[in-house]
C-alpha cells in the first residue's frame, strides 16, 4: 500500500512498529502531491525542504523514546492560517508575499507533538465562498471530477484529504467552510464548537464564528486532531477554559463505547423540505436506515427559525469581514503600489488593487450594514434573530441528543457554475449556517455517491458534545465503507 | 432595495476602497439583491430579545495584558514585511 493513503491511525501504528518512518511517509506524501496537484491545484505553498527536516526530527524523537499519536505525521493546514517563516497568503492577492512571523496557537500544538507540516492549501480569498474559486491563485478542481469544484472554502484541503496528499488536513469554519467541502470531495470534517480550539494566528473572518478544525479519512482521526489541536488559550480569550473542557483522552473514550443503542437524534423537518435533490434525500435516507440498525432512535422535529439562518450569516458576516479586513492597508506588509502621494491615496489603491471581488464585495455590504441609519435595521435584527436561533437549536438538545441533516442539498456543481451570482453561492451555506451562528459542534461524513459524486450527512451536536457525534459517526463508519472509496486514478 | 451609484461610491469611500465604474454598476446590482433577499429578517417579532453581540455562555480565558519581547531575529523578519523602512522604521506617504 502506498504510504500516503494511511489514516493518521494506520500510520501512527505502522510509525510506533518501527514498520516506517515519518521520512519515508512524508516522502510518499510529496511524491503524490509532485504527481496529482499540477491538475488538482490543491496547494499553495509545498515546504519541501522543511517538511523533510520536520519528518527527521520526528523520527529522532521516537528512536528517543517518545510515542505521541500525531510523532511523525504529515499534514497540510489551509493557507489562512499563520504558519512561521512559511508563507501565509489567505489566497488573496493582497497578502501574496506574506510570510508570517509566528505560528499560529493550533500549529504550535501540532508541531509540539511531532507532526510534520507539508505546505499550504488554497481556500476562498479570506475563507470568502463555498468554491475555493474565489482565490487569487486559480480554482482547486474536484479529484471525483476535475470539472467540478470542490467546495470551500477549505477546498484545498478537502481535496488533499480525498487525493492522499496528507495524513490530514486543517481548514477554517466560519458559516461551513469545513463541513461544505468534506461533503464534497468524500471526507470527514469536523467543526468544532466555537470556543474549543484557538483562533490565534487564524486571518480573522468573521471573529464571533471562526473556528479552526480537521478534515481527516476517518471519524477516528478527526477525534486524534481534535484531542491535539484543542483546549484553552491565553491568547484567545474565547477559548473556553479547562475546568469546563474535557480530559485529555475523552475524544478517544467518546471512540470506545461500544455502541449507539438508544441515542436520540432529531430530524429538522426543516432541512428536508424542498430543494433537496433527489439523490441526496434517499441517500440520506439509507444513513438514517443504517443508523437505526445499530439502534438510534430518530425524531421528527421542528426548527422553524432555519429559514432565516443565511440572512441572519449574510449581515453579520459582511460586517465583521469588513472590521476585520479594515487592517490590510499595505504599509507594515502586503501589496503596496509605488506610485502615490498621500496616505489617503495608498489606502484607496492597496486595498482597491489587493482585494478580490467577493472581499470587496463583503467590504462594502459590511460597511453599508454598519453605517448611520441602517445599524438598527440589519445589523441590530440581525443579532436578535441570531439569539432566536441560538436558542431554538440549543434547546432542542433537551429532547434529542444530536442532530442529523444533509451536508449540502446537492453534490458538488461544475466550476464557474455559480460565480455569477454571490446570493446563488450564499445559500450553498443553508445548511450549516445555524450552526455556526449558535457556535454549535458539527461533522459531515461521506455517506454514499450520486453518480461518483460524495454526498455528505451533517451530525449536529449540543455546544461543547464533540463526543457525541463523533461517537455516532465512528460507529456509522465501522459498518460502512463509503469513507473508504477513492477518486480513479489521476494519472 | 435599490442602492445607487452615489450610496456605492459614499460606502467605498468610508471604506478606502478604489472601486472602477464597472464595479460600482455590477456591485449596486448585486448588493440590493442580497439586501432584497436579507430583508425577510424584518418579518420576526424580536422585542422580547435582548442584544448582545455574540453566542459565548461559557467563561472566557483573560489574562494579564503584559509585554512579551520578541527576539532581534523576529523583529527583524517581521519589518522586513514592510514595502518602505527607514533606520528599522517603517515609512508611511504624507499626511498633509
Amino acid at each position: 500500500m502506498d504510504l500516503n493513503k494511511y489514516t493518521i491511525k494506520e500510520a501512527s501504528g505502522k510509525l510506533k512498529a518501527g514498520e516506517i518512518s515519518s521520512v519515508e511517509l512524508t516522502k510518499a506524501c510529496l511524491g503524490r502531491i509532485k504527481e496529482v496537484d499540477e491538475k488538482l491545484k490543491a496547494c499553495l505553498t509545498v515546504c519541501e525542504v522543511e517538511a523533510l527536516d520536520m519528518a527527521k526530527r520526528a523520527d529522532e524523537r521516537r528512536k528517543n523514546g517518545e510515542n505521541g499519536d500525531l510523532l511523525g505525521i504529515p499534514f497540510l493546514a489551509k493557507d489562512n492560517i499563520m504558519t512561521r517563516g512559511i508563507k501565509t497568503t489567505a489566497a488573496s492577492r493582497i497578502l501574496e508575499n506574506y510570510i508570517a512571523p509566528f505560528d499560529a496557537t493550533i500549529i504550535k500544538k501540532l508541531k509540539i507533538r511531532g507532526a510534520v507540516l507539508l505546505g499550504k492549501t488554497n481556500l476562498d480569498e479570506f475563507a470568502h465562498g463555498a468554491s475555493t474559486e474565489n482565490s487569487a491563485f486559480g480554482p482547486t478542481h474536484n479529484p471525483w471530477d476535475l470539472k467540478r469544484v470542490p467546495g470551500g472554502s477549505s477546498g484545498g484541503s478537502a481535496v488533499a484529504v480525498a487525493s492522499d496528499m496528507c495524513i490530514f488536513a486543517l481548514g477554517t469554519d466560519t458559516g461551513g467552510s469545513i463541513r461544505h467541502p468534506a461533503a464534497y470531495c468524500g471526507v470527514t470534517g469536523l467543526k468544532p464548537s466555537y470556543g474549543r480550539s484557538s483562533r490565534f494566528g487564524l486571518i480573522a473572518m468573521t471573529s464571533s464564528t471562526d473556528v479552526p478544525g480537521p478534515l481527516t479519512k476517518t471519524v477516528e482521526d478527526a477525534g486524534i486532531v481534535m484531542e491535539a489541536i484543542s483546549g484553552p488559550d491565553k491568547k484567545d480569550a474565547t477559548t473556553i477554559k479547562q475546568d469546563n473542557s474535557f480530559s485529555e483522552n475523552e475524544y478517544k473514550q467518546s471512540l470506545k463505547k461500544e455502541n449507539i443503542k438508544g441515542t436520540r437524534i432529531g430530524l429538522p423537518m426543516e432541512y428536508f423540505e424542498a430543494g433537496i435533490s433527489e439523490d441526496v434525500r434517499k441517500t440520506i435516507n439509507e444513513a438514517i436506515q443504517k443508523l437505526k440498525e445499530l439502534g438510534a432512535e430518530f425524531i421528527d422535529i421542528s426548527l422553524p427559525h432555519t429559514k432565516y439562518a443565511v440572512s441572519v450569516y449574510y449581515i453579520i458576516t459582511p460586517a465583521e469581514v469588513s472590521s476585520n479586513l479594515a487592517r490590510f492597508d499595505g504599509i507594515r506588509y502586503g501589496f503596496s503600489v509605488e506610485q502615490v502621494e498621500t496616505l489617503q491615496e495608498l489606502y484607496f489603491k492597496n486595498r482597491g488593487g489587493g482585494f478580490g471581488a467577493e472581499a470587496k464585495r463583503r467590504i462594502i455590504l459590511g460597511t453599508y450594514i454598519l453605517s448611520s441609519g441602517h445599524f438598527d435595521a440589519y445589523y441590530k435584527q440581525a443579532q436578535k434573530v441570531r439569539i432566536k436561533i441560538t436558542e431554538e437549536m440549543i434547546d432542542i438538545f433537551n429532547s434529542v441528543d444530536c442532530l442529523l441533516t444533509p451536508t449540502s442539498p446537492h453534490t458538488a456543481f461544475l466550476l464557474g457554475g455559480q460565480d455569477k451570482d454571490p446570493l446563488k453561492m450564499y445559500l450553498e451555506d443553508v445548511f450549516l449556517a445555524g450552526v455556526s451562528l449558535a457556535g454549535l459542534p458539527a461533522i459531515s461524513i461521506p455517506v454514499g455517491f450520486s453518480n461518483n459524486l460524495p454526498i455528505g450527512v451533517q451530525l449536529i451536536g449540543n455546544k461543547f458534545n464533540e463526543n457525541k457525534i463523533l461517537n455516532i459517526g465512528h460507529h456509522y463508519q465501522m459498518v460502512t465503507d463509503h469513507h473508504l472509496k477513492k477518486p480513479k486514478p489521476l494519472v | 432595495m435599490e442602492l445607487t451609484n452615489e450610496q456605492i461610491k459614499y460606502i467605498s469611500s468610508l471604506a478606502k476602497l478604489n472601486l472602477n465604474e464597472e464595479e460600482i454598476n455590477i456591485y449596486k446590482s448585486q448588493l440590493s439583491n442580497i439586501l432584497g433577499y436579507v430583508n425577510q429578517l424584518s418579518e420576526i417579532n424580536t422585542v422580547d430579545v435582548n442584544e448582545t453581540i455574540n453566542s459565548l455562555d461559557f467563561d472566557y480565558v483573560l489574562r494579564e495584558d503584559v509585554v512579551e519581547d520578541w527576539n532581534e531575529n523576529e523583529k527583524k523578519e517581521t519589518l522586513g514585511l514592510a514595502p518602505k523602512l527607514d533606520g528599522g522604521q517603517i515609512m508611511v506617504r504624507k499626511i498633509l
